[in-house]
């Protein structure tokens, strides 16, 4: 567990290989991404949403593998595997019992607009640094929303870790019983971790923000990959 | 005063939290350029708050009352501009990790460079001499959380000698550090002393890094006292000849509760290998192991919650599990809640919720505490309390000394010995761990469990006795 929380952390880490590309070349790619996955929920019917999940998930994870090497972007996604297995397990076991109305193929729809939109997302935090999103949120004059994200995703890795080993302590301490109260040690820690944090930056401030860049000349890549993905999804959208 | 050689000068320093008592009562320190400076004490004895202090922290982040003057290199504190005091003063804090705002090292180092020097070209020369001076080229460019203790430990010193600051605070640097970070923060002390950099370091742990320091401190009930020669005399007087000691005396019941044969375990890489062990009842066994050693992975494998890759547990009895992160033991709000809810949990009845409430009473811990306020030996024993409530007959702790001074390890080691709950406990330190309290003592390295050798740990009993002398001295 703590090794694929650990893995799934990784979701969040920016990849030094993304320097070649400008700052708005891999924005335009992450929120066309986004925007696409978002329309791929309202493709239609089940085959069309599956079909439309399936295209945006090849070339995001195409892309996020060129960046951060294929192993790293499947042994990020365990976990995530794991919980849409879970899910798709009660499903089907609902399913076959009869209460649950979805059809096999609307679970599976489901299933990969859900993992969709979940690289979607993580693709902003992938494809762009800390340092970049306070530039951004800075010039958008968001300063306490630019310290507040650094927080959070700075957090995140640790974060993840003590919740493996509070689950395995709490499972142990109530036998398997009241697995939520883990929330509350979580949450302490979580404080604890952050006084830590807020001391550092008020004696030496965060982190410079990065410049940010317009083009450089490999982007054509990323908005060629970009114009493909969105006009397959339109495609998809249109046939079906 | 500037022309002075004092870098620090703390004159009758008083200071308290808001709606608080007094935690610093008059504490007077010079520390002069160039020199070494120990403060040792207690958990909760003002170590930190005393760090907050001098940097200005305790004002301007907590809110704090404070009293009294701190000149840093001849500054007055509170005529000092925030920019001005990151070039005169850096804090080093108990956890490297907790002062990253960027992933990687180089664009940790790089980015506040450019924040103290505004100039890319001044940034990038002052990055590569700290990094030359701490040789850390090998770590630039891996992700802060993939760094060991010790190395991230080194990349922190790395910052703070990019300002080039008058003055360096460490505070409990050996934290979680195994006997390899020890040797390696020895090492880089020995470094700043040639950089000819003012040091003080505030730790509790202090009997591997003693011989490095000009002076020593005691910090007792907010009360600095200069304890130097009666630490050189407390440890002539304790035969340190006879500082290796580990005498396995501790009997043991006759049950086995937990059984392991032939237990291997994988992630990346093989972390254990064949390892036979029981454990039986009332016994208090040792297993030293770097960090990285696998401590864990044995530990959550005798609790069940890991399935080895091979080999055969057996486990007859109930077992807990008290994380290096103590608090996450916790999960009510007050210590009483914590009786009521382990005892309802476990169908234990009255009784059991009025042998807590008996037990609460011994650690004289208030019934109304909140178990995340309390000390990190009184939350040690605390969690020993519950699981032996929960009638569990093992416990399992996962570095429960890291936190503790040598009296409270010692007191800890008694508190387990007659609570008759048998324990496991993993520890990556040998300074002093060595007891005849243990039943059995092990070391864990490169996956295989082998007796632990007496010559490689140092006396819990000792260092207690080395370090209530100097507080007896101290008249504390």
């Amino acid at each position: 567990m703590a090794q694929a929380l650990r893995e799934f952390s990784q979701l969040f880490v920016y990849s030094k290989k993304l320097e070649g590309f400008s700052t708005l070349s891999r924005l335009c790619f992450s929120t066309l991404l986004v925007a696409s996955s978002i329309l791929a929920g309202r493709a239609g019917d089940d085959v069309g949403v599956a079909l439309s999940s399936t295209t945006i998930l090849v070339v995001g994870l195409g892309v996020l593998s060129y960046f951060k090497g294929v192993r790293s972007v499947l042994r990020a996604l365990t976990l995530v595997a794991l919980f849409i297995s879970i899910a798709m397990a009660i499903q089907w076991t609902g399913y076959l019992l009869g209460w649950l109305r979805p059809s096999p193929m609307s679970v599976i729809a489901g299933t990969l607009w859900a993992l969709t939109l979940f690289i979607a997302f993580s693709s902003y935090f992938q494809l762009l640094s800390l340092r970049e999103w306070r530039s951004i949120l800075n010039k958008l004059r968001l300063k306490t929303a630019s310290l507040l994200l650094s927080l959070v995703v700075l957090q995140m890795p640790t974060t993840l870790i003590y919740t493996s080993e509070a689950f395995t302590t709490i499972k142990l301490k109530y036998g398997g019983k009241r697995l939520y109260k883990v929330v509350l040690p979580l949450v302490i820690l979580s404080l604890f971790t952050a006084r830590s944090y807020a001391e550092a930056i008020a004696l030496y401030g965060v982190a410079t923000e990065a410049p940010l860049t317009l083009h450089k000349k490999r982007d054509i890549l990323l908005y060629l990959v970009s114009t493909l993905q969105v006009s397959s999804t339109l495609l998809i959208d249109m046939i079906v | 005063m500037s022309a002075n050689n004092e870098v620090l000068i703390v004159k009758n320093l008083y200071f308290r939290y808001p709606g608080g008592d007094y935690v610093l009562k008059g504490v007077e320190l010079e520390v002069s350029r160039g020199e070494h400076v120990l403060v040792i004490g207690d958990t909760g004895s003002g170590k930190t708050t005393l760090i907050r202090a001098i940097t200005g922290l305790g004002t301007l982040l907590y809110r704090g009352e404070m009293a009294g003057e701190v000149y840093i290199a001849g500054v007055r504190l509170d005529q000092v501009t925030p920019e001005k005091l990151q070039r005169l003063v850096h804090v080093v804090g108990q956890n490297p990790y907790l002062f990253f705002t960027d992933y990687t090292a180089r664009d940790e180092l790089y980015s506040y460079a450019l924040r103290v020097y505004r100039d890319p070209n001044h940034a990038k020369r002052a990055v590569e001499r700290a990094v030359e001076t701490m040789n850390i080229w090998h770590l630039l460019d891996r992700y802060f959380y993939e760094l060991s203790g010790g190395e991230a430990r080194r990349v922190a010193v790395a910052r703070a000698l990019v300002a080039d600051p008058v003055l360096l605070l460490f505070d409990e640097p050996l934290m979680w550090m195994d006997d390899h970070g020890v040797e390696d923060f020895k090492h880089i002390l020995s470094l700043l002393r040639k950089l000819g950099k003012t040091v003080v370091v505030f730790e509790h742990r202090f009997l591997p890094i003693l011989r490095l320091f000009d002076r020593v401190y005691l910090l007792e009930r907010g009360v600095l006292v200069e304890v130097t020669n009666l630490v050189r005399d407390a440890i002539r007087h304790a035969h340190l000849e006879r500082w290796s000691e580990l005498k396995a005396t501790h009997l043991r019941g006759s049950r086995v509760l937990v059984s392991l044969r032939g237990v291997s375990h994988s992630y990346d890489k093989p972390v254990l290998r064949g390892v036979d062990l029981d454990v039986f009842s009332d016994e208090l066994i040792i297993i030293y192991g770097r960090n990285g050693s696998g401590k864990t992975t044995l530990l959550k494998i005798i609790a069940g919650y890991l399935k080895p890759t091979k080999g055969r547990v057996a486990r007859a009895c109930r077992v807990m599990y008290v994380p290096q992160n103590i608090p996450l033991f916790f999960t009510e709000e007050t210590v009483m809640k914590e009786v009521e809810s382990i005892c309802k949990t476990w169908g234990r009845g009255v009784d059991c919720i009025k042998a807590g409430a008996k037990a609460l009473q011994e650690l004289k811990i208030p019934r109304e505490a909140s178990p995340f306020n309390l000390s990190h030996g009184q939350m040690v024993k605390l969690a020993t309390t519950l699981s032996r409530l929960a009638g569990a007959d093992l416990v399992l702790l996962d570095e429960p000394f890291s936190g503790l001074t040598y009296v409270d390890r010692l007191r800890l080691l008694e508190h387990l010995k007659s609570s008759g709950v048998a324990a496991v406990i993993a520890t990556s330190s040998s300074d002093a761990v060595g007891s005849g309290i243990w039943s059995r003592a092990y070391e864990l390295d490169e996956g295989v469990l082998k007796p632990l050798r007496a010559d490689r740990v140092g006396s819990i009993e000792l260092a207690a006795r080395i370090y209530e002398e100097i507080k007896r001295g101290a008249g504390a």
